[in-house]
Parts: C-alpha cells; sequence; structure tokens
C-alpha cells in the first residue's frame, strides 16, 4: 500500500470511529449538536479525501450521507433513533468501501447491493432535498435564459430493487424548474393478470424548464444512474452559452468561499459548531510506529553502552568522568523514559469501540443496557491495547450474555430496567487495573463448583476458596451458561481470555455478588519492553525474572534440606514446596567461580516454587528482546535481554514454565 | 571487534558483473551462499546457550543490539561439531518465516573468497554422492577446475525444523 | 376496495397484486378503489393500478379511484399518470 494510500485508510478510519462514537453516544445520552457535526464531518472528510484518488464508489456514497446529515443539521430531519441505527449500517458500509477501496478490488455485488440499498433508504429521508443538495438551485430563477429540455426515461428491469421512488426524483427535478409535461408510456404494460409486480414497464417522457445545464439534470438522476436509460435534449437549440460564461466568475466565487470554510472547518473543528463546545484536541503526529521502534531498539543500545562507560568509570575511578557518566546516564534514563512514552496511547479510542458491540448485542438479546466507559484516558502500550482487545471483547460480549439479566426479569428482582456495564480502567502501582463490572446476576459459588465437578475439573471431595471457586471460570470447557448462545459461545472463551492476558504478563480474576453482579479485574504491565527483573546466574548462563514473582531469595543450606532420596523438594520453614534444580533441567554445565547455591521462591498465583540457582545479582533493569522464531519452542523462556557487559541474559516465562512443570 | 568484510573491490565488480556469493570453509570442504541474503559476517562472539534446542543450535548472540540465533551449519550437514579457531566467523543471513525475515547467525570455519558468478554459470545438483544430503544443496559452481555447492538458505535454516525441541527426555 | 395501510409500497408490490386480483373476478362494472388513507404511493403500485386497469378494459370494466389524498394526487401528476385515471370523490 502507498503511503498516500495508508494515510487515506488511515484516516478514514478514524473518522468512521469518531463518527460510530457519536452515533453511540446520540443513542446513549440524546442528539446534540456537537455529535451531529461529527458524523456530518465524518462523511464530509472521506469524501474529500476520497476525491482526491477519484474512489467513486466512496465519494458517491458519502455524497448522499453527508446531503443527508446536512438535512438533519439544518434541522429539516429529525435524528430519531430509526435514523441513527442508518447510520451506523452507514459507517459499516462505508468503511467496508474503504477496504476495497485501497485494496483496489472491485465491489462483490452483495455489497454493490447494499449500497443501493442503503442509498435508497436515504433518499427516502431526503424526500425533501436540502438547498445545499445541488448548488445550482441558488441560482435565480428568475435570469431571462431559460431553457426547455426534454427528458426521456426508461427504467431497467431492477429499478425497484434499488428502494428508489422515481416519484421523488421527478418531484425534486421539479424544484429546478417548471414541469411542462409529464407523458407516461404504457405501451409495454401487461395485464395484472401477467404483470411482475417487482419489475417496471413504463417509460417517461418529460418537458422541462428551468435555467439549469445538462449536467445539473443528469446529476438529479445520479442516484439511479445505473438503473434506468435516460436521454437529456436540449429543445431551445440555442442555448444562451455567453451569458452563462460572464456570470460565471460571479457564480462560482461564493461557492469557493465555502469549500475555503469547509476546510477551515476541517481543520479548526472546535470552531465549527455554534453551540461553542470545544472538545481538546491534542495536537497528533502521525508517525509508523515501526520507527518508534527502531528508536527503542536504538535506545536500549546506548543503555549498554552506557553500562559499559559505567564500568570503566569504576576502572579507573576518575571523579570528573564519574561526573559526565552520572549525567549521562541520568539523561539517557530520562530519553528512554520519554520514548517509551510515546507507544503509550490513551484506551479510550480502543474502548470506545466496544460501544458498539455492547450496543448490537443487547439489541440482539433484546436487553437494555447502559455501558460506561471510565478512565479512557488512562495510557498503556500501545502493543497491549491492541492485544487486550479481544480478551476485553469477549468478557464483554459475556457480561451482557451471561451478566444482565432480561429487563423484565430486572424489574421484578427490584432492580432498574437498564442494566449497567462498565468499562474502567485506571493505573495502580506500576500497572494498569482494567476492570468489567457489570448489575447483573452474578455467579453463584455452589454453582461453579458443582458444575466443575461435574465436568471433572476438580474433585468431588475437593474444598476450594472462594477465589480459587471464581477461577474455575477460566478453566477449559467451563461454561456457566445454561443455554449456549451464539453470543458467547460455548465455554471456549474464558480459558482463551486467561491464556491472552497472561500472555502480556498480565493476570485476570473475578468476584460475583448473586444477585448483585459480577466484576472482572485484569492487571497489566504498562509496556511490554521493560520490566523490572531480578538477575541471576546458573552455570554459565545469565537468566532473568520478573522482580513481581520473586517471593524471597535464601541460601540452600541444610536447614532447608529434605531428606528424601530423589526428592526434588525443599522446606521453607514447615512447608514443603517443589524445586526446581535449574541447572540440571536446563542441562548447564556447573559454575566453577560460584560457591554456593540459591533457592528463589517464585510465586505464581498461589503457587510456589523454588528455583535453585547458582550466584544472585539482584535487581535488574530489563529491556526485553525477543528471541526470535527459532526459539519458539524455548521452554519456559520468554525473551533474552543484553546486559552491561554485552553478555546474555535469558528471561524466565514463569506462567509457560508452571505449565510445563504441570504446577496448577 | 566486527570486521566487515563483504568485498565492495571497485576492480574486481569492473570486470565481473552479476550476483555475488561468499565462497567459505566448513570442515576444509568449499561452500557458497548467496550474497544478497547475507546481512553481515563478523567475528565469532560470546554465544549463551538456550537450553533444550537441536544440537546444531547453538544459542544466541548478541550483534549490535539485537539477540540473533546461532545455527551450527557443520553440525547441522555434516553432524560434526564445529571447531573453534581464530579464523570462526559468524555469517548474519536474513531468513524469511512466515512474512517476516529475521536474522540468524551461521557458524562457518574460514572466510574464503567473495565472487561473482552469472545465473548460467549455475550447474544442476547430482541427485546423490554428494558428501552432504542434496536437499541442502541449491546447485552446483564450477570454480577453478572443481564444483562448489551452493547451499539453499531456505532448507539448512529451515526455521520449522530448527525451532523444534531437543526431546527432553534423551540423553 | 379500500386500502387500510397508509403506504402503497414496492415491499408489499405482490400482496398489493394478490389483493387487486380479487377485483377481476367480481362482477362490478367499475371497480373503485377507495385511497383516502393512503398518505404514500410510489410507482410500482401506480403500474399495478394501470396493469389492473388495462385487464379491466379487456374485461369492458372499468375502474376509478376515489377519495385520493393531496400526496396521492401530487404523485400522480409528478408521474404523469393523473389523467390515465378517472379520479372522484365519494
Amino acid at each position: 500500500m502507498s503511503e498516500e494510500l495508508q494515510y487515506f485508510n488511515e484516516d478514514a478510519q478514524e473518522q468512521l470511529q469518531m463518527m460510530e462514537s457519536a452515533l453511540l453516544d446520540a443513542m446513549d445520552k440524546g442528539v446534540n449538536d456537537e455529535y451531529i457535526g461529527t458524523i456530518f464531518r465524518a462523511m464530509h472528510t472521506i469524501k474529500g479525501v476520497a476525491g482526491m484518488f477519484s474512489f467513486d464508489a466512496i465519494i458517491s456514497f458519502t455524497h448522499i450521507a453527508e446531503n443527508l446529515m446536512d438535512a438533519v443539521r439544518n434541522g429539516k430531519i429529525e435524528l430519531d433513533e430509526n435514523l441513527l441505527m442508518l447510520l451506523l449500517k452507514c459507517k459499516d458500509h462505508v468503511s467496508t468501501l474503504v477496504d476495497y477501496a485501497v485494496e483496489s478490488a472491485p465491489l462483490p455485488k452483495n455489497i454493490l447491493d447494499k449500497d443501493k440499498l442503503l442509498k435508497a433508504t436515504i433518499n427516502n429521508y431526503l424526500q425533501s432535498p436540502p438547498e445545499k443538495f445541488v448548488p445550482t438551485q441558488t441560482l435565480p430563477i428568475e435570469t431571462i435564459s431559460s431553457n426547455l429540455w426534454h427528458i426521456s426515461l426508461h427504467l431497467k428491469e431492477y429499478f425497484f430493487e434499488t428502494g428508489m421512488d422515481l416519484i421523488s426524483i421527478i418531484a425534486f427535478l421539479k424544484r429546478l424548474g417548471t414541469l411542462h409535461s409529464v407523458s407516461t408510456l404504457v405501451e409495454n404494460l401487461p395485464t395484472l393478470e401477467e404483470i411482475d409486480p417487482y419489475k417496471p414497464y413504463l417509460g417517461f417522457e418529460i418537458e422541462f424548464e428551468g435555467d439549469v445545464k445538462k449536467e445539473d439534470i443528469i446529476e438529479v438522476f445520479e442516484f439511479v444512474e445505473d438503473d434506468i436509460e435516460l436521454n437529456v435534449f436540449s429543445v431551445d437549440k440555442i442555448q444562451k452559452e455567453e451569458p452563462q460564461k460572464e456570470e460565471l466568475p460571479e457564480q462560482t466565487k461564493p461557492v469557493i468561499i465555502e469549500v475555503l470554510q469547509a476546510k477551515i472547518e476541517d481543520i479548526q473543528p472546535k470552531q465549527e459548531s455554534n453551540n461553542k463546545q470545544i472538545t481538546p484536541i491534542s495536537q497528533s503526529l502521525r508517525v509508523d510506529s515501526s520507527k518508534i521502534d527502531i528508536l527503542i531498539d536504538t535506545i536500549s543500545e546506548m543503555v549498554i553502552a552506557n553500562a559499559k562507560v559505567n564500568r570503566y568509570v569504576e576502572k579507573y575511578a576518575d571523579a570528573e568522568l564519574e561526573e559526565v557518566a552520572i549525567e549521562l546516564s541520568g539523561l539517557l534514563e530520562e530519553l528512554r523514559n520519554n520514548v517509551m512514552n510515546i507507544r503509550m496511547v490513551q484506551v479510550g479510542e480502543s474502548f470506545e469501540k466496544f460501544r458498539r458491540v455492547v450496543n448490537d448485542v443487547a439489541h440482539k438479546l433484546n436487553k437494555k443496557i447502559n455501558f460506561t466507559i471510565k478512565g479512557g484516558e488512562t495510557e498503556l502500550d500501545k502493543t497491549v491495547i491492541e492485544k487486550i482487545a479481544d480478551p476485553l471483547l469477549h468478557m464483554l460480549r459475556n457480561s451482557v450474555d451471561h451478566g444482565i439479566e432480561l429487563p423484565a426479569q430486572r424489574v421484578q428482582n427490584g432492580k432498574p430496567e437498564y442494566g449497567t456495564v462498565e468499562l474502567r480502567a485506571y493505573p495502580e502501582s506500576g500497572s494498569i487495573v482494567i476492570e468489567i463490572e457489570d448489575d447483573g446476576k452474578g455467579l453463584a459459588l455452589d454453582a461453579i463448583i458443582s458444575k466443575a465437578r461435574a465436568k471433572g475439573i476438580i474433585s468431588q471431595t475437593q474444598q476450594l476458596s472462594d477465589a480459587e471457586a471464581y477461577k474455575l471460570i477460566f478453566e477449559p470447557g467451563f461454561s456457566t451458561a445454561e443455554v449456549v448462545s451464539d453470543i458467547s459461545g460455548r465455554g471456549v472463551g474464558m480459558d482463551v481470555v486467561k491464556k491472552n492476558i497472561e500472555a502480556l504478563k498480565g493476570e485476570v480474576a473475578l468476584v460475583s455478588k448473586v444477585g448483585k453482579g459480577s466484576c472482572f479485574t485484569i492487571r497489566l504491565p504498562l509496556t511490554l519492553a521493560i520490566i523490572d527483573g531480578f538477575l541471576f546466574q546458573v552455570g554459565q548462563t545469565h537468566y532473568i525474572i520478573p522482580l513481581d514473582m520473586v517471593s524471597e531469595v535464601i541460601e540452600y543450606t541444610s536447614e532447608y534440606h529434605v531428606n528424601i532420596r530423589e526428592s526434588q523438594l525443599f522446606d521453607l520453614r514447615g512447608t514443603l514446596l517443589p524445586l526446581l534444580d535449574v541447572r540440571n533441567y536446563y542441562k548447564e554445565l556447573p559454575c566453577e567461580m560460584c560457591e554456593r547455591q540459591n533457592i528463589i521462591v517464585v510465586k505464581y498465583g498461589h503457587h510456589k516454587i523454588g528455583l535453585l540457582v547458582d550466584e544472585l545479582f539482584g535487581e535488574y533493569q530489563t529491556v526485553i528482546k525477543p528471541l526470535g522464531k527459532l526459539f519458539k519452542n524455548a521452554p519456559g523462556l520468554y525473551g533474552a535481554s543484553i546486559l552491561g557487559s554485552g553478555e546474555i541474559a535469558l528471561i524466565f516465562d514463569i506462567p509457560t514454565l508452571f505449565e510445563i512443570l504441570k504446577i496448577k | 571487534m566486527y570486521s566487515q568484510i563483504l568485498i565492495d573491490d571497485d576492480d574486481e565488480m569492473a570486470i565481473k558483473e552479476g550476483p555475488q556469493y561468499l565462497l567459505f570453509y566448513l570442515q576444509s570442504n568449499l561452500f557458497a551462499l548467496r550474497g544478497e541474503c547475507i546481512t553481515e559476517i563478523v567475528e565469532l562472539p560470546e554465544i549463551t546457550k538456550v537450553p533444550w534446542m537441536q544440537p546444531c543450535v547453538k544459542g544466541v548472540c548478541n550483534i549490535r543490539g539485537t539477540i540473533v540465533g546461532v545455527l551450527d551449519i557443520s553440525e547441522r550437514l555434516m553432524q560434526n561439531d564445529f571447531t573453534n579457531t581464530n579464523r570462526t566467523s559468524l555469517v548474519i543471513v536474513k531468513v524469511a518465516e512466515e512474512e517476516v525475515s529475521h536474522k540468524i547467525g551461521l557458524l562457518i570455519d574460514e572466510v574464503y573468497e567473495v565472487e561473482v558468478f552469472e545465473a548460467n554459470e549455475l550447474q544442476s545438483v547430482p541427485s546423490f554422492g554428494l558428501p552432504i544430503d542434496s536437499k541442502y544443496v541449491e546447485a552446483m559452481i564450477p570454480y577453478k577446475g572443481d564444483f562448489i555447492p551452493l547451499l539453499s538458505l531456505k532448507s539448512v535454516a529451515d526455521i520449522e525444523f530448527l525451532s523444534q525441541r531437543e526431546n527432553p527426555h534423551a540423553t | 376496495m379500500i386500502f387500510e395501510s397508509d403506504v402503497l409500497e414496492v415491499e408489499e408490490a405482490q400482496m398489493i397484486k394478490d389483493a387487486l386480483m380479487l377485483c377481476l373476478k367480481n362482477e362490478e362494472p367499475t371497480v373503485k378503489l377507495d385511497l383516502r388513507n393512503i398518505n404514500k404511493i410510489d410507482l410500482s403500485v401506480i403500474q399495478l393500478f394501470l396493469s389492473l386497469q388495462k385487464s379491466l378494459h379487456n374485461q369492458n370494466r372499468n375502474m376509478t379511484l376515489i377519495n385520493c389524498t393531496n400526496s396521492v394526487i401530487e404523485a400522480l401528476e409528478l408521474c404523469g399518470c393523473s389523467k390515465l385515471f378517472e379520479c372522484t370523490y365519494e
């Protein structure tokens, strides 16, 4: 895709996203001028940019959608719920058109049909077309130069299927001048017994007088041009070309100004609407995210180089050099944080997309839902946001489908008719928390437990704490829905959700109260690129584990030994825990320099294990680098990091390691 | 520390035009690789072992901030572990896997020469009789009265195969 | 025959055709279509009326549109059909 096309694509999708948000907000909170303005601008802007690429399908569609919104803006058409739903469909349709346009793929039949249908529906709304529809209409009708036109019209076979009403079109033509006569040609009309009610058999000959150009007349029939045979002849042969040309500068002037104003509106949307509602728009610059990745890579290398400098500083013990080195380190740290910040994106835009889904699912299930989003300004690494979208979507669907009750049932239970689903995000001690809370029927613990027993996920006698019981819903094959629905599937969801979140180094948990509702809490690291790690050595190799998974570190002395032959256990103050001898497990050579062995007690979920390792180096700011496809099957390894010495440390993937070791 | 040795000798270029090939020694046999897939050739860096990999996957190394996997092609082609000499080099190549290209380092015993051959000079591979499996050879290049096997990077550095885990219960 | 719905459009064309077919079966010399409820009529339905008229003429019968609303009259005029029908009020 060329750079221009990519720009067009991004721009169009962004406009459409804004349009969708405005539509959904309008549905939720009622219509206001700001929403109308946003929707209008989206269609207007896309039409403008599509014009630069001559994407005719997009231009013709956005043109009438824009007309519709213009009529709404001028108060000629009321933006009611039906129209909002129609506009949502238009948004989806334009999105499809954009997709095809950027791929320069021809539109398939079903999309062309949809195009016609939507245009026809819009035109039904536009029966009394707004004034801006055809600019020539503003020309003074009383000018001496009036032209007589003969218009000959034959309807093609599929005309009625477009849903377009020829009568409305002729009514519109009438507004451009005078209809002297309309003759209906009925020669081909069959008798009632033989007629196909969905096929047109009529033709029309129209005598029309108006100070218009041929193109203006053709434009009137623009939306049906593929479905009619149209011939326009000038009856008045002496067309007054000369005076028209003289008038031209005066006519075009206001049009140009209008175009300029439209441009200014585009640039400064906050000044556009009369209601003086100012939406804060921060200046932004579109940057290819791969450029930022390169920048981060370079900075990571600088961090490594800087670590080397610091080693020399230590070696030569020069006070002045040390001072410069410290300053350099500080600046580098600052630079790194700033660049990492570029990757941070507000979650709001991504969250807005869910509004639509919640809306659609609620519609489908006849549920009434107030969906609120809080903390949209919370920032999260772009990659994380992209990867968390699917799990969130699934959980939201789940909340609407399984959580919220039907309106009647809610009222019966003394709850408001409208259920509430809230999606919120906030930062908490170095990570980001995303919560999905509903006030639906909640999950009954005993139901979960008995189901898990029935499915053999837990044994009949196993006793569980509340938290453990809630965890069961994330087990593969677990579903609490009594009826399998097409909305949230058949229990394949939550375990996948959990996996996806864990792949992002995140966690998910559930709390629920019967009759009151449920709340999912997802905890995510701020970024995937840098973690606080704990550095240690096993044999010849450096390893890192995420610091927050380190529960404690102990020297492996005799008091922790367990005197069971061949056992891989250790005794942590009376608790017997599994001990993984990393050197043995990873077949490392012995560490010659290391004098004693240590145990790192790793905690993940509710489980603890010990890792038997050699040397400990402590906390380490870890820039995570991918190991690459070659190592995609490397057991329990997540990536690598380059140490100050240039050496490589391997990063443990604790969740996967636990899985490999079958620790549950 | 790193020596860039893809030769850009103008005189030589003037004599013969066409794609470049890297000729190198493996276990005292000459082999060739297409120059276009090579990004650089470096002295052998320190290699960090990654557990449980195929014997020919030696581990990872740090090539100016990028983690690059190291493949021992002697082991891969001839089941002979490489011997580290001061001439041992790492050839960094680009390998395409699922439309994403990424870098792998190939261990070679010694760089011999960079030569230009035209496409019509390449000859087809005999179906058997070569010291290595013919699936690893893309073509034979006549060179100074002898023939050099041109290695097929696609099959030598087949990531799908190389990424398979060594059986942890073996040995 | 009186139409109860206020909109006669292509979506109901088959239904309308079936209804009109009944008129061909009865013996009345003049078929009366009462359009008092109609706010919107489209070309496909007007075409059906014309077609009915043609069938009736073949049977030497007539038809009249009665109690046309302003929107019906306007629609008929716009497509040049007002002169093709007899319109009266009752």
